[in-house]
């Protein structure tokens, strides 16, 4: 009787005050959460063509313990199917005993994991995971950015895009035999609001991006560049276009959450001209009749390449590429009217496209400068700019002296009214650019490869381009305008290592006005984009 | 003495009893436990079996709409490299 008794106290003892414990160590043991992988949105270019989706696919894996002891002949079907060598999965088991899963073949078809599965051999079991797939991954690569094996974005807009893509982050609570297989799903478990997921629509053209890819292309192959960066926006709304980053032979993987076109800084060198220029009319701090001194004393140390000794006229700075007129110009602005105009088209500041990552340069010296510091940051040279950042301050002299936030995402800005900002009048702007148009016709013909870009302009409205190159880093940017169907502006940065009796500045140069003339066919044989987005 | 052995003819016939329900009882609950093991892993598999399906169904319609864009692509990019390859105008 006393055993009995001692048994009842010991059964209710275990039963009732020590059930919750002993509950929670079983369920520890034989219960499981197992993600089920991200499932990420798709994501559309601006005429609703499918850029980047997400299929679900099978990660067959083996319980080696279990497997091995199996001894089962069905093992060959198994990596017939997986169409790899038997003796390869059972060394991979083997030397592996002592874990519990061991990954055999990754984004294998769902219907071929399953047949895999109706085998029933020991051991053998699949999860699901996901794969992004990218229609045309070489041409949208370095703006799209890349997903990791959970199905997480690591770079670009994928990684800007987390949030609102990844549809079902959902956890499912299994209990699982001792042999690791499913013996119950106790209960699957959203661990997102799916409410606020949606396809993504962005503001770039497939179209403008294909084409942007090509000429990257070829202007590397061609110039042996080292690394390439292009980037189109539409100067009417900000949306960015198209972007392209081409990196250089042996340059290493950008790390996670790093997108070399945003994160990427360099010296704008004589493309700041315009705004200097736009700076002084603004300001009333010269005119365009006035003259400007290219021999400024001051100035003859900080520049590599001196102009003649003689004066140039404001309006023909451009057009003469004068660099010491130009920066004496920007000597003869007051500190804070300059760096006023270098904040107000963006330098220093986020563009807002979002995408992460991004850097926002700025000036290298605080004010008050020092003659030689302001007429470093007047010539281009100590100051930081983005490529983003060079397409959006040469779209305020598109847009008549406006600035509008960058943008990516198309529903983005259709709510983005009243967001712009006066940075030039816009009568300011007009005499800008048409001291630009006189510069468009000069190129293209000082040598050999800037010739296969001919430079003409006679089916635009205003095609102009201006182009700075920092010999101290071997790079080359440029910017343009066309005022044609599109509203585009774009810019380029070239890197290149070496090349012999080439001006890198007219070469860059010369594969934006190809770029922009291309486009603008493409344009009249196709839809416009304006029809495109109607369309949409 | 008779009182004894009917006692003890009692317990035993008692014994007996509560053995033969016990092991009805632990024979039952061994049934059921395999039935409820067998039924969970046969509807876990039929559920899974339909999820393969329904994921093999939804991959369908997304390799396809890929498949359509692929194929756009591949316009577009002819179209870019015929425009590209043009000779510019003349000046």
């Amino acid at each position: 009787m006393l055993v009995f008794a001692g048994l009842l106290y010991r059964a209710a003892d275990l039963q009732i005050s020590k059930g919750g414990f002993l509950i929670k160590q079983g369920e520890a043991r034989f219960a499981r959460y197992r993600e089920s992988g991200a499932s990420r949105a798709r994501i559309y270019d601006r005429s609703g063509l499918l850029l980047s989706a997400s299929v679900q696919r099978a990660l067959v894996w083996v319980n080696p313990k279990e497997f091995i002891l199996s001894g089962d002949p069905r093992i060959n079907d198994v990596a017939a199917l997986l169409n790899l060598p038997t003796a390869e999965i059972q060394e991979k088991a083997k030397s592996r005993l002592d874990r519990e899963f061991v990954p055999l073949k990754h984004h294998v078809d769902i219907a071929l994991a399953q047949h895999i599965r109706e085998l029933h051999v020991p051991g053998v079991y699949f999860i699901y995971e996901p794969l992004r797939v990218y229609p045309a991954p070489f041409d949208t690569f370095s703006v799209l950015g890349v997903v990791n094996s959970q199905g997480e974005g690591i770079s670009g807009i994928e990684l800007m895009l987390n949030k609102s893509l990844i549809r079902k982050s959902h956890r499912r609570y299994l209990t699982i035999d001792r042999r690791g297989a499913i013996a119950d799903v106790r209960s699957e478990v959203e661990s997102d609001d799916s409410t606020t997921v949606r396809d993504a629509t962005l503001t770039l053209d497939a179209r403008l991006q294909v084409l942007s890819g090509a000429v990257v292309s070829e202007l590397a192959n061609r110039t042996h560049a080292g690394s390439v960066d292009l980037v189109l926006v539409d100067s009417a709304t900000g949306e960015l276009l198209a972007a392209v980053q081409q990196a250089a032979e042996g340059e290493p993987r950008p790390g996670v959450g790093v997108t070399p076109i945003v994160s990427r800084t360099f010296e704008p060198g004589f493309t700041l001209a315009p705004f200097i220029i736009a700076a002084g009319l603004e300001h009333k701090a010269f005119d365009v009749a006035d003259r400007m001194p290219t021999a400024v004393p001051a100035l003859i140390s900080v520049l590599e390449q001196p102009e003649t000794r003689t004066a140039v006229l404001v309006s023909d700075i451009l057009a003469r590429r004068s660099k010491s007129a130009s920066t004496t110009a920007g000597m003869n602005l007051r500190q804070n009217d300059l760096w006023s105009t270098l904040d107000g088209i963006g330098i220093g500041h986020s563009t807002s496209l979002g995408i992460p990552g991004e850097r926002e340069g700025g000036p290298s010296f605080p004010l008050p400068w020092r003659a030689t510091d302001q007429a470093l940051i007047a010539s281009g040279r100590r100051v930081q700019m983005t490529l983003p950042q060079l397409a959006r301050a040469y779209s305020v002299l598109a847009a008549g002296g406006l600035i509008y936030p960058l943008t990516v995402l198309l529903e983005k800005n259709a709510s983005a009214d009243g967001r712009d900002e006066r940075i030039f009048e816009t009568h300011t702007t007009k005499q800008v650019l048409a001291m630009l148009r006189a510069t468009s016709e000069s190129a293209g013909k000082k040598s050999e490869v800037a010739s296969a870009y001919p430079a003409t302009c006679d089916s635009y409205e205003i095609i102009v381009v201006r182009l700075g190159v920092t010999q101290k880093r071997r790079q080359a940017v440029a910017a343009a305008i066309s005022l044609g169907n599109g509203r585009i502006v774009g810019a380029i940065r070239l890197e290149v290592p070496y090349v012999s009796g080439e001006d890198t500045g007219l070469v860059a140069r010369a594969a934006l006005v190809k770029l922009l003339q291309t486009a603008d066919k493409l344009f009249q044989e196709q839809m416009t984009l304006s029809d495109s987005q109607i369309s949409k | 003495m008779r009182y004894l052995t009917t006692l003890v003819a009692r317990w035993r016939l008692a014994a007996w009893m509560g053995f033969f329900a016990m092991f009805i009882s632990l024979t039952a609950l061994a049934i059921t436990h395999v039935l409820d093991v067998h039924l969970r892993r046969t509807l876990t598999m039929t559920a899974e079996r339909e999820k393969a399906r329904t994921i093999a169904e939804s991959n369908q319609a997304v390799e396809d709409e890929l498949k359509a864009a692929h194929v756009r692509f591949a316009e577009v990019t002819a179209k870019v490299s015929e425009l590209l390859s043009q000779p510019a105008p003349a000046k």
